[in-house]
């Protein structure tokens, strides 16, 4: 809330002018890799020029994504109530969720322009994008409830119904509309990326593709502000809303964690085994399910058993996971590396908004533009910056991963209380001296929260990068295997990718259990 | 010790300015505590006491006036490890054991926290702690967490205390066994020692000097001296010239 | 997933839609039919787009369904998945999953005789054989890669002595110097850089061993066997369009420019320069998409060089007899 309150105000929109000014003069003088950064004035005129080609594709990306909007809230919040009316099936829905979450979307795009056709890609992949944040928001909202409330209900005679519809619905609306917010621009962006690649004659993606030969950076700057206004549209029309309804905005939040279920410590021990179980196959019964439904061939579509059979059976198995295992080998450890810059770069933010925040100010802008940018459009260009070595991917990398991460460390370092950060400070420490011993001890839990949740945006960033500027890696797997038709491999990759991010998920949940236990720490929820 | 009084603070104005209102917390507060006293600052909510406390501790800046501790300015002084500090929440670091918390400000003074081992061991038994040493704040009571803070603002043997309500958390029972503790360790150190507080009763009990605030704007409207000799014990808390004391603070409190 | 459901009603719907989306000038009471593009709308389809808009499907009896390709389509799965009935694909893949993967493909036609696909480099810097690209770089679709790696071999040239990089399909980098060639279409990307202000220099793959076609016209044999009438009358009035098209290659992409090329963010002149280019390779005097012996034993030999093994049967070659 200080962020974004902060943001509009003051010197936020001067340092914003600044800025704007600043990009117009290095556009001019083609300082950023040969004139790759147009400026400003000339985005501009491209886009008057272009204008006629605009309604359409912004008409096809936004009914895409309003559509996944829709669709994946409607599902999210029906889930969530469901899952805080029975908690049994929000643990037997553990792993479908935390794959939802975990998922990168370009490993998923090709796999859904595979089984489906026409639009549904975009509106399946932007509905994927808002699936889990508003599935999170609605459990919590609903699970945090004014019980007096509700025993003035159950007193005339409600039933747990009554109580949900005239207590809890109403007062889950904020946490609701919190997630609808986030979950907004990811829905666009989702779209974005899908029909990038997926075929079609409208959408910003498609437009993308098409003017991605032309050679014209001030045309891809265009889309990409063009999307990031959508995109940032959306966010702010559900803050209007939530400001309307609610009278306030709520902080910039991203749950990260899976909303506490009700521990079934007392169920039967054979109870919680099937659930943990059932929890763990029912990603693959729901992919199998998918499969079969859509009807499409064996051939192009694999089921769980067709991967596991390309990589361990068949008559090509071993060359299969040869290939995988040396595109891990390049994949993994700049994942990794990439995760730790981005998270450290949000660190060192967090950190530096504590100390000078009129830092933040300026930066804020910048970085939601980065966040809402699709990196499709840039990745051309950040190659003429940057080129095809390490330096790209992991910019690209700690692009997508560090505002998210930078959002929930800010929030952790304004939790802590007053009094701890005067302590210090009472012995006459100096700033450093503080954050050392305090602030960024405190952050900690916020960290492994935000090391959770970027994962998924890592990999992402490194496969896009892969895929488009160092043609290693999963990233480069992927695309290569749709030139030899190996449809094994593209499913291999998808569920792969899944799986690590859902084995990462759980590895730093269980390093950060047991570290903050020891630490005497909370888990962030 | 120095002559010069714990405690200096001579006419400080302090006014909040957001957008569009001013708030004056302190106009033209004085304050001064004589070495080896205990003062009491007591007021309603609102009317500057922690504000001078703050202020006095270097943490928050004034607009005008002058604040001396021992002589010294503010920074001088904290950064020298002659005062401690106890807040009203125990503001302990939850991922810190007892002793590692009761060590903090040495670390903050850039000292070595092993050369204080026996320090640390006597200020645990001080407080009543002992064997508590390894355990971490989430597994300690509310009070035994308070302890933990008062043996924390011992650590660096300081000649200046200032604590801001320190048992603000604790139920009566707990908070007058806490008072009595207190004022043993406080004579055992012999510092100046100034506490900020809502509790009359507390006030009288612990304090040499007790100094009343208004608000609007903040300020010292008297100062009471508190004549009863020590070591005090519980049953002060009956006696009648302590009810007429306190009913004499009351009236000066609610400005009769 | 919990609405796997309704999302099937949904997917129905929206794939309706996207057909209307994608064809505006759809005939009326004919047998349907779908083909699916290998890219999105350029002049490399500007025959299918006149035959739509000449009705020349709808005269054959044809209600041809017409949808574009992207970078995550694979021509061959719209076939597999039976949403279109024909395809456009490279040989390369269509022959490589018909020998190693047992897919039941044929190929019925050739839209180019010589694959447009070139290796383009700057004049000032300029790469005019495959013996040039010793020690340079060049961007290449990680698609495409196989192709190259056949040039470098039949060639004699150690692929390690060439740096490979991803293409992104945007010539900037090589206008840049980042790059110092491409592998691109020769027919589409030289127009760009001359927009850019270089000058391009270029050659085909197949002038260089590569001899291979491009836009393999693909089926399964499945829908060979059922709608083989369909797939003469396709073949018949495709290369009535292309005929049409190409007797004067600057005449329609201009008329084009609010239909078929409205927003795909190219210009009229680009696809001018594309449509022109591209002829030479189109034509042929056995009839646009012909296959003779002679090509398609070129075809299987080039393969060969990269270890593809191509058959004669995997060609039919009796439906173009049949035009």
């Amino acid at each position: 809330m200080a962020i974004e309150r902060a943001w509009w105000r003051s010197g936020s929109l001067r340092n914003l002018l600044i800025l704007l000014i600043l990009w117009e003069v290095v556009g001019h003088l083609k300082l950023v890799a040969g004139g790759a950064l147009p400026p400003l004035s000339a985005i501009l005129i491209r886009f008057w020029i272009d204008r006629a080609d605009y309604p359409g594709h912004v008409a096809a990306t936004v009914w895409a994504s309003v559509l996944g909007f829709v669709i994946g809230n409607v599902a999210a919040i029906g889930a969530g109530v469901l899952f805080v009316l029975f908690p049994r099936l929000q643990r037997l829905a553990r792993g479908v969720n935390i794959a939802v979450f975990a998922l990168p979307p370009i490993a998923i795009a090709p796999i859904l322009v595979l089984t489906l056709q026409g639009m549904a890609p975009r509106v399946v992949l932007a509905a994927l994008g808002v699936y889990f944040v508003t599935m999170t928001a609605t459990v919590v909202g609903l699970s945090q409830y004014d019980t007096r409330s509700a025993d003035v209900v159950r007193a005339y005679g409600g039933g747990n119904w009554r109580v949900m519809k005239l207590v809890r619905l109403r007062g889950a609306i904020p946490d609701i509309l919190g997630g609808l917010r986030i979950a907004a621009p990811n829905a666009v962006l989702g779209a974005i990326l899908a029909e990038f690649g997926g075929g079609g004659r409208w959408g910003l993606g498609t437009y993308l593709l098409g003017s991605l030969g032309r050679g014209e950076p001030a045309r891809l700057w265009g889309i990409g502000l063009v999307a990031t206004l959508i995109a940032g549209a959306s966010y702010a029309v559900f803050a209007l809303v939530s400001a309307r309804i609610l009278g306030s905005t709520r902080s910039v939040t991203l749950n990260t964690a899976l909303p506490p279920s009700d521990a079934d410590a007392d169920a039967p021990l054979a109870l919680r085994i099937a659930l943990m179980a059932g929890a763990a196959a029912l990603p693959f019964v729901l992919w199998w399910a998918f499969i079969r439904l859509t009807g499409v061939p064996e051939m192009i579509a694999k089921t769980p058993w067709g991967v596991v059979d390309y990589l361990f059976l068949a008559d090509a198995s071993a060359t299969a996971r040869a290939k995988l295992l040396a595109a891990l080998a390049q994949t993994l450890p700049i994942t990794a590396l990439g995760m730790v810059a981005g998270l450290g770069f949000a660190f060192l933010l967090a950190i530096s908004s504590r100390m000078i925040p009129g830092f933040i100010r300026a930066f804020m802008p910048v970085a939601l533009v980065t966040q809402t940018m699709p990196l499709v459009a840039l990745t051309p260009l950040l190659v003429l910056m940057l080129g095809r070595g390490l330096s790209v991917t992991l910019w690209i990398t700690i692009s997508v991963t560090f505002f998210p991460a930078f959002v929930l460390l800010v929030q952790g370092l304004q939790r802590v209380p007053q009094s701890v950060l005067d302590l210090p400070r009472a012995y006459g420490a100096p700033a450093w001296k503080e954050l050392r011993m305090v602030s960024i001890p405190a952050a900690l839990p916020y960290l492994f929260a935000a090391t959770r949740l970027t994962v998924p945006r890592a990999l992402l960033g490194v496969m896009i990068a892969e895929w488009l500027a160092t043609g290693t890696g999963l990233g480069n797997l992927l695309n290569q295997s749709r030139g030899y038709l190996d449809y094994g491999m593209i499913w291999t990759v998808a569920a792969v990718s899944v799986c690590l991010s859902v084995a990462f998920y759980y590895a730093v949940l269980a390093v950060e259990r047991r570290v903050l236990t020891r630490l005497g720490m909370q888990v962030v929820e | 010790m120095s002559a010069a009084p714990g405690i200096l603070l001579r006419d400080i104005c302090k006014t909040y300015r957001s957008r569009g209102s001013e708030v004056v917390a302190l106009k033209d507060m004085n304050l001064v505590c004589p070495p080896g006293s205990f003062t009491a600052l007591i007021g309603p909510s609102g009317c500057g006491k922690s504000t001078a406390m703050r202020i006095a501790l270097g943490l928050e800046d004034h607009d005008s006036g002058e604040v001396r501790i021992a002589g010294q300015a503010p920074a001088t002084a904290t950064a020298s490890g002659i005062t401690g500090v106890a807040f009203q929440d125990a503001a302990l670091l939850p991922w810190r054991t007892v002793a590692r918390n009761i060590a903090l400000p040495l670390e903050v003074l850039g000292r070595d926290p092993g050369r204080y081992a026996h320090e640390i061991a006597k200020l645990i038994e001080l407080v009543g702690l002992k064997g508590y040493e390894q355990s971490l704040p989430g597994q300690l009571s509310g009070g035994m967490r308070q302890r933990v803070s008062i043996a924390r603002s011992l650590i660096t043997s300081p000649e200046v205390l200032f604590m801001d309500e320190p048992f603000g958390a604790l139920d009566q029972i707990r908070r007058r066994q806490m008072n009595v503790e207190l004022q043993r360790i406080w004579q055992e150190t012999g510092s100046t020692a100034l506490l900020v507080t809502h509790g009359i009763d507390e006030a009288v009990f612990l304090a040499d000097y007790v100094v009343v605030m208004h608000a609007n704007p903040g300020r010292v409207v008297e100062v009471i001296e508190v004549p009863f000799p020590r070591p005090r014990s519980d049953d002060l808390y009956s006696a009648p010239e302590f009810h007429a004391l306190t009913d004499r603070i009351a009236k000066v409190l609610h400005g009769h | 997933m919990t609405l796997t459901i309704s999302r099937r009603g949904f997917l129905h719907t929206a794939a309706a839609a996207g057909a209307t989306l994608a064809l505006p000038g759809r005939a009326r009471a004919a047998t349907p039919f779908t083909m699916q593009a290998a890219w999105i709308n350029d002049a490399e389809f500007s025959g299918y787009f006149l035959a739509i808009d000449k009705g020349y499907y709808a005269e054959e009896g044809l209600d041809l369904t017409y949808l574009p390709g992207g970078p995550d389509v694979i021509p061959e799965s719209a076939i597999i998945a039976g949403r279109a009935d024909l395809t456009l694909t490279t040989p390369d893949t269509t022959i490589r999953a018909i020998s190693e993967q047992g897919a039941k493909f044929k190929i019925i036609g050739a839209q180019y005789q010589k694959n447009p696909i070139g290796v383009v480099s700057l004049k000032k810097n300029p790469i005019n054989a495959p013996a040039d690209l010793v020690g340079k770089t060049i961007a290449v679709p990680p698609v495409n890669i196989v192709t190259v790696e056949a040039l470098l071999a039949l060639n004699g040239i150690d692929k390690t002595q060439v740096n490979i990089v991803p293409y992104a399909y945007d010539p900037t980098p090589l206008v840049k110097g980042e790059i110092d060639a491409s592998l691109d279409f020769t027919t589409n990307v030289p127009f760009t850089i001359g927009q850019l202000g270089e000058e391009a220099q270029s050659f085909l793959l197949y002038d260089h061993g590569v001899t291979l076609y491009n836009d393999t016209v693909v089926v399964t044999e499945e829908t060979l066997a059922a709608k083989r009438k369909e797939l003469v009358a396709w073949l018949r009035a495709s290369r009535k369009g292309w005929v049409e098209n190409l007797a004067d290659p600057a005449l329609y992409p201009p008329q084009w420019a609010e239909t078929w090329f409205a927003g795909t963010g190219r210009s009229i002149e680009n696809e001018v320069f594309f449509n022109t280019a591209q002829k030479p390779l189109i034509d042929t005097p056995n009839g646009i998409f012909a296959m003779t012996e002679e090509d398609i034993e070129k075809n299987i030999q080039a393969l060969a060089a990269v270890g593809i093994t191509g058959s004669r049967d995997m060609f039919d070659t009796t439906l173009l007899a049949e035009i």
